[in-house]
Parts: C-alpha cells; structure tokens; sequence
C-alpha cells in the first residue's frame, strides 16, 4: 500500500505531530525500518537509549508505538509513514514479521475475528425485546421532557436566552443522553452554535424548537407514518438501524464522485461525512465514520477522485445516508460532474425533499454558473440568471472562494441547511479544490 | 402568522402575546388548535408547519449589483507540487521555507496558485517587513482581493503622500521622509522647513536622515543648523558637513590635511626608492577644527596627536579626493596610508570613510590588509572577491560572516560550506535552528554526503547528538529543494 503526502497529513492529530514526523522522515533517525505486505516497523533512535519500536498494520491501518506520546498516530509513526512514502528504498523487505510485529498484528487480527457475529450465537429474544422496552420507556419519558421544557420556553419567551446562550441548554441535553435519545441531544447541542450576537438568531432558534418539537411529536405518533418517515423520525430522535439491517438490502453500484470530506471534532470523537454523487444514478449519498482519538481514518478515500462502489442506502423517504457494500475501486481519476443546475433548481429540490420528508437538515447539491459575490458585509451565491441565495461559509473559507474563482464563474457542491447554502468543495478550470 | 408574528410571540412569551395562523394556513392552524394540549404546544406547532411552508415555497431573491473579476495575470501559477509545499510551510509555520519558497517564485517570475493568495495575504500582513515580496508573488489576485477586503487593503495602498505630513505620526513621517530624500533630495530637504517647531529629539532624527543622498546642496540648510540651541543637533549638523565634498568645514580639514601631510621619497636598499607619507607635527590644526568635532589629545597610547588627527580626518574624506590632492591615484594613495607606520592607527578611520562612501575599492584593500572588525565592509566587496575573506573571517566572526553570507539565497562555495559546517560540528549551539535550516537552503547538492556523516552521531554526548538531529533536519531541507522545480 502506497501512501501519498495528502493521505499522511489526514492522519495527524495536530500540525505540530506533521512537524515532528516530518523531521523523522529520514534514514538516519531509524535503526531498523522495514515492510512486509502486512506491516511497517522501524525502531527510531529518540533521546533515551532504547529505541522507539514502532509498527504500522497496513491491512487495517493502525498505529503502536513504544514512546510515551498520548498523541495517536504519534509522530514516530507520522515520520516512519512520511520516510515509506517518500524514500521506500530505505526500508528492507521482510518475508517474515519480526515476533513483536506479528504478536501485536496476529492479536489484531484475533480481535477483528471476534467481533464478527458468531451465527451460532442464540440471541435471546425475549431479553433483547426487554431492553428494546426498557429504552422506548427510556426515550419517551426524555420525549416528553423536552416537550415540556420546549413548552416552558416559549411560553416566558426566548429573550432572555442570549445571556445565558453557553448554559441554557446543557442540562436538557445531558438529559437527552441519558433518556437515550442520542439524536435529539445532538438536536440541541447544536443550538449553542448561533451566533446569539448576530441579528436573526431569533429566527434560527425558534425555527430549530418547533422542528424537533414537530419531531417528537411525529415520533409520538409514529405508527400513523409511513415506514419509511417512521424510519426517519426513529432514527432522528435517537434510534439506530442495524449497519447488517441496512447491508441486507439492495445496493445502488455506480461511480461515485467524492464531491467532499469534512471531519468535525467533538469530545475526542471525530465524525467524518463523505459526501458522493453518482455519475449515472445522479444522485448523492453521505457516508458518516465515527473515530475516537486512538483510531485512524481507513478508508484512504481522496476527495475530489472518483470510486467506484455499490452502496446501501438507510431506509428514509429522501435516502441519503448509505454503506459501503463490498470492495471499493478507487478510480484516481478526476472529473467534472455534469451539472446545469441553477439556485431556482436548488429551491425547488429543497420544496420537493420538504414536502416527502419535512425533516430534513442538510440537503446536498451541485450548482453551475455560479459566483460568489461580497456586497455590504454579506457573502452570496449568484447564479447566472442573478439568482441569490446567502452563503453560510465561515469568512476565512469565503475568502478562499472568491480567491480561486477571482469572480468568474464555477461549479460548486455545498450542502443547503437553514435557508443558506455552505460551499463544500468547487470546479473551476477543469480542477477540483476542496473548501474546507 | 408569518415569521414575524412568530418571533414576537418567540420573543416575549406566549403567554403575553397572541397569535394568529395566516390566512393560507388556517385549515391547518385551526386543526392545530382544535387539537392543541395547550396553546404552546399549537403555536409550536404552526411554528414548524408555517416555517416549512415558507421555505417550500421560497423564490430567490434578484441580484442587482456588478462586481469587477479579477485582471487577468500576466504570469504564470507555480506547480502543483510547488503550491501544495507553500501550503504546508504557512500551515506548519514554516518561515525559513516560506520566504524561500516566495523568493523562488519571484525570481522564476511565477505566481502562486489563487488558493494560497489569502493565507500568503494574512501572513504578509503579520508580517509587514517581508510583506513586498510575498504581495509581489500573489500576482494580480492579491491586489484585486485587497480591493474588496478592508483588512488587506493596506498591504497594497499607494506610497505615503506628501499630503499627510502634517498630520502623520512620527513614525510615518520619518519613513516617509526617508524615501523622498532617496527619491527627492532637494524636495525631502524642503520639509524641514519648519523644523524648528519640533523637539530637539525629533530635529536630530530628521536632520540625520539627511546623510541619505547627502551633497553640497544641503550644505545651506546645515550650515543653518549649527544656529541650533541643542548640541546634539549642532553635532550632527557638522557631522554632515564633514562629510560632504566642498563645503566649507570639509574643506577645512582637507586644508589642513595638505599643510600636514606630505609625500616623500625614501631610498631602500640604497638603489631604489619608495614614495612614504610624512606628517608634519609642527602644522597645528586650527582651533575651528577642534570647534568642529576634531579631537585635541590622542586617545591612543603610544600614538601622536598630529598622527591621531590625520586618521580622524581620514574617517570623513573621500580617498580619490585626497589621492587627487597629491596627484595619486587612489591605489598609490592606499599603498602609502596602509603602508604607513601607522597604518593600524588609520584603519579602523578608513573603514568608517568606505562605509559612509561605499567605497568597493578602499573595502577591499582594507580586509587584504588584515583590519580587525572589518565584517562590514564585505557588504561593499563584490560576491566572488568576498569569499577570499569569508574564509578568513569566518575563524573571527562566525555569527557575522554567516548571517551576512545568508542575507542571500545564493549557494554557497563548497570549501566554505565544508568550513561552516566544520565549525558547527565543533560548536554546534553557536546558531539556532532557524538559522540551520536558512544554512541548509544555500549548502550546495554535492555537499549532501559529507551532512550524511554527520547525521549519524559519532557518540553519545549531547552536543553531538543535538548537531546530528541538527544535520538530519538541512538534510530534509536540502532533499525538499532538490525536488522542487519552479
């Protein structure tokens, strides 16, 4: 498995460890340094005496090393990747692994086995029904706080809220956590993103209040919707389909273009969304990974390339999240989506997912003959028919935009979320830059 | 209700204010309510459904306003593999790779790509004393971007204008002034007219800066100054006046230097002749010299007054215009004050002449002739001359020679890059690691082995294993320069 530079720097914890593991990046700094199709090792020569013994598990890539680093991948294992991907030469190839190497691969490879469901395993269905039970108790009984406490607010009015923006909250979404009802905690975590000091905060919170309050109210009236919103509303409020549910089903193969990966960081818990559009389905799908801090990224997915893949979608009345199903082909190849859409086809997209599926938060799109625009301390998005929709990118990012496209105009891939639009990534010059 | 109604009755409690479904909802607003628990659970809910209703059926607003695209540029983007390096040395804060890599770009005459223009504007407008070249490498996108954005706008404005020297800072005002008396001497020089009416401090500061282009024609207005009730002024009033061919108080010192100085000829080895300089102690310098800054008692152990006082002259007089003086060229002339008996008590005056004339000619003879301090006057010796007492000085003045030889880019010879290199192994913390990585990006190529040596440490001390991770650290350097292609 050969690395590139790019792929190397989407493992690092932190620009610091880039630093320090580019500084390893060199012959000298390693005593031992070898490969094996399963595995890299070296031992790098550090301050003390004995060297850090430092192993890469290429077939599932993972990171261990000696040193007393709490960063993961360390920067031992940042440098020894760095010197593969750039001096391969250096390294002597192994037939076998040295033992410390094929204990700690062979114990890896033993765990991976075991989470594999055993099909002799009886499941207890009448303990499993229980502990379904025993949560929707859980859920509806935190369902019915947060209406209240919805109620409560809206009832004495929501001024008062910007003096208290950080707290107000926190305790009903600890709440939500332990009522198991992961969705909706989310749901109002992300109220502490408004910006309280910036006008319309009024609008977004009330807006954002009756959603979920509509959210558990569908959720208390589910048997009434059809299975598919039902799915949605469960799966919003909290509840997970099964990844084997949702892999049992049909997939859609096509070659998927990777529009865009934005990785977001919270509480040591790193969510990356692969946002895809498929160049003969054309349609898009998101898959989501979950990283803690000790686990690196493993897809080796490279936005703007092309893959392809089958995937599956999770039930819904406007499918968009998806798995992969089987091998994914990476194609290496970089194309331009064939778009003609206008922001008026954006706004008719969002009406019709709306109208099957009034929960929806995020919606993605592709937009042609578009360019961005700075007039009166606002950024927007214009079309080509003078079309306008606000731009919700943070200044940095639309200052980056307006850089590459230097006004002219250019195909872009954004999500539309609260009557803005977010650019993700851009085409422009027959070449792919990614914003974020 | 439409959104407004929505966020007053939000805002200030439903308990206080009523609402109203608008009237294309009201078949749905009044099931609502029909079936409302309480009535925030129905204005919740017509909330969500009159938010949903607005948003379906939103039409896009109609931009009428024009915004220039930017010009086209007249030079080419760098490479992929260029731009993605740049990024990666902003991202990691990379400075000595970051100006490399924008002196590079300049003197290929490329651009950078337009994704890293803003992070290259940012940084040059944290840092505004290397801002001109990095604002030169965004090429056209740059300035068109400081156009819109307020922030950077400043990093292109236009020279300062003469039209706030009445209302700038001190500061502005001296950088201002600075660069008209480059530009400008006679007009720069009209600015003082009202000099009077400032401190004695500030006077003292514009009046040095007049060294800047300095000629007779300034001599008026220094003479003026010598009126001046500071003496800190006053002396650098005559300073100047010294300085400056024909005028009066200069052309008292060469006056005196004539009376004094005299050209002999002495017999060596019975048949040949050798021209030598005679300084006659009996001619006293007039007392307005010694008014003028001339010290009266050597300050030398073992030196003359009248020897003391010719080197002090010599420090403010050109040498062609003293080798004039006794029809000699300059190199006779050099040839008799270095060879003088008391050429030591000259030289470091001599040095203060070549520094203030810039005077190539005299620098060079200076360091042939072994001066002490003379780090200096290498700025003034041409690049390939100066590597002869690069080698010298280096066993000096290590620290000196070595940030002078990295002012530059440029390559550096291979025998003294060994000696560098030499020394830093013996001393490894005399320099910094910015200053080793800078070093790294003018060790030539062919040097990359004998850096391979010494990567490997030779023992366990820690000087030693601090220059290998040193060492390993150019080597990245060097390697990452070879690959870059511009």
């Amino acid at each position: 498995m050969q690395f590139t530079h790019d792929q190397i720097l989407k493992l690092a914890p932190d620009d610091a460890s880039v630093k320090a593991g580019k500084a390893l990046a060199t012959s000298s700094k390693w005593i031992v340094a070898a490969f094996n199709e399963k595995a890299l090792w070296g031992d790098c020569q550090g301050s003390g005496k004995t060297p850090y013994k430092t192993i890469i598990d290429l077939s599932n890539l993972a990171f261990k090393c000696s040193c007393p680093s709490r960063k993961f991948p360390c920067k031992h294992g940042l440098g020894l990747l760095f010197l593969y991907a750039s001096h391969p030469s250096v390294f002597s190839g192994e037939k076998d692994l040295v033992p410390y190497v094929a204990e700690w691969i062979n114990k890896r490879a033993a765990k991976q086995e075991e989470k594999k469901p055993n099909e002799d395993t009886v499941v207890d269905e009448k303990a499993q029904q229980k502990r379904v039970e025993a949560r929707a108790k859980k859920v509806d009984l935190g369902v019915e706080e947060l209406r209240l406490w919805i109620k409560d607010l809206v009832r004495t009015g929501i001024m008062r809220i910007p003096q208290n923006a950080y707290d107000f909250n926190k305790n009903i979404a600890a709440r939500m956590v332990d009522a198991q009802a992961g969705g909706l905690a989310n749901n109002l975590k992300r109220l502490s993103s408004i910006n309280f000091y910036q006008d319309g905060w009024q609008k977004t919170l009330i807006k954002s209040l009756s959603k979920t309050y509509l959210l558990t109210e569908a959720y208390k009236n589910q048997e009434l919707l059809s299975n598919e919103l039902k799915q949605e509303v469960r799966s919003l409020i909290g509840w997970n389909t099964p990844k084997e549910q949702v892999l049992a089903t049909t997939g859609v193969t096509d070659d998927w273009f990777v529009l865009s990966i934005d990785i977001t960081e919270d509480n040591n818990l790193r969510t990356e969304k692969i946002w895809m559009y498929g160049k003969g389905t054309k349609r898009y799908a998101l898959i989501i990974n979950f990283y803690t801090a000790v686990q690196v990224n493993t897809n080796n997915i490279v936005s703007g390339n092309v893959i392809c893949a089958e995937l599956v979608f999770y039930p819904s009345p406007s499918p968009l999240r998806a798995l992969f199903k089987g091998e994914v082909q990476k194609e290496n190849s970089q194309l331009l989506p064939e778009t003609q859409n206008h922001i008026a086809d954006l706004f008719s997209h969002v009406s019709g997912l709306l109208t099957v599926n009034p929960f929806v938060e995020e919606i993605p799109f592709l937009l042609s003959s578009i360019k961005v625009v700075f007039e009166n301390e606002a950024w927007l998005l214009v079309d080509a028919d003078q079309k306008t929709i606000l731009l919700s990118n943070l200044e940095d990012e639309c200052w980056l935009i307006l850089s590459i496209t230097k006004g002219k105009s250019f195909v872009c891939f954004g999500i539309y979320q609260n009557e803005q639009f977010n650019v993700s990534s851009l085409f422009i010059n027959a070449k792919y830059y990614p914003v974020k | 209700m439409n959104d407004q109604n929505i966020i007053k009755t939000a805002l200030l409690g439903s308990d206080k204010v009523q609402y109203d479904p608008i009237s294309e909802l009201n078949s749905i607003g009044n099931q609502i309510v029909e079936k409302q628990v309480d009535k925030e659970d129905a204005f919740l809910k017509n909330a969500a459904v009159n938010f949903l209703y607005n948003e379906c059926g939103r039409i896009p607003n109609v931009h009428s306003g024009i915004q220039v695209s930017c010009p086209e540029e007249g030079k080419e983007e760098l490479n992929a593999y260029t731009g993605f390096q740049i990024k990666s040395a902003l991202q990691l804060k990379d400075d000595v790779l970051f100006y490399y890599l924008v002196y590079c770009t300049n003197q290929a005459g490329k651009i950078f790509g337009s994704d890293l223009v803003p992070d290259a504007l940012n940084k040059a407008l944290s840092q505004k004393k290397k801002a001109e070249a990095v604002l030169t490498a965004c090429g056209e996108t740059g300035k068109w971007l400081a156009g819109i954005n307020k922030n950077w706008s400043p990093l292109f404005a236009a020279s300062p204008s003469g039209e706030d020297w009445e209302t700038g800072n001190l500061d502005w005002r001296l950088n201002y002034f600075a660069g008209l008396r480059q530009d400008a001497p006679a007009d720069a020089l009209a600015l003082l007219k009202d000099l009077q009416q400032e401190s004695a401090n500030v006077r003292a500061e514009f009046i040095a800066l007049l060294e800047i282009n300095l000629s007779i024609n300034d001599e008026a207005f220094l003479v003026s100054v010598l009126n001046d009730k500071s003496k800190k002024v006053k002396d650098i009033a005559v300073y100047l006046l010294k300085l400056v061919p024909g005028t009066a108080i200069n052309q008292l010192f060469i006056d005196y230097l004539i009376k004094s100085l005299s050209v002999k000829e002495e017999r060596v080895l019975l048949i040949a002749k050798k021209k030598v300089l005679g300084i006659d102690a009996n001619i006293t310098p007039d007392e307005d010299l010694f008014k003028y800054g001339l010290e009266k008692i050597s300050s030398q152990k073992g030196v003359d007054d009248a020897v003391f006082w010719v080197a002090q002259i010599f420090g403010f007089i050109d040498v062609a215009t003293l080798a004039s003086k006794f029809n000699l060229s300059i190199e006779e002339w050099l040839k008799l004050v270095l060879g003088d008996k008391n050429a030591d008590v000259f030289k470091p005056f001599l040095k203060n002449a070549a520094i203030h004339f810039e005077d190539k000619f005299l620098s060079k003879k200076l360091l042939e002739s072994g001066i002490k301090d003379g780090i200096e006057l290498l700025k003034y010796v041409d690049t390939k001359e100066r590597n002869t007492f690069v080698k010298d000085l280096l066993e000096t003045d290590f620290n000196k020679v070595l940030d002078l030889i990295l002012e530059t880019y440029d390559i550096i010879e291979t025998t003294i890059a060994e000696r560098i290199l030499k020394k830093l192994s013996d001393n490894p913390y005399a320099i910094q690691t910015n200053i080793y990585q800078k070093l790294a990006l003018s060790i030539p190529d062919g040097l990359l082995s004998l850096l391979k040596k010494y990567e490997t440490p030779a023992s366990d001390h820690y000087q030693v294993k601090y220059f290998s991770n040193q060492v390993a650290g150019m080597i990245r350097y060097i390697e990452l320069r070879q690959t870059l292609k511009f």
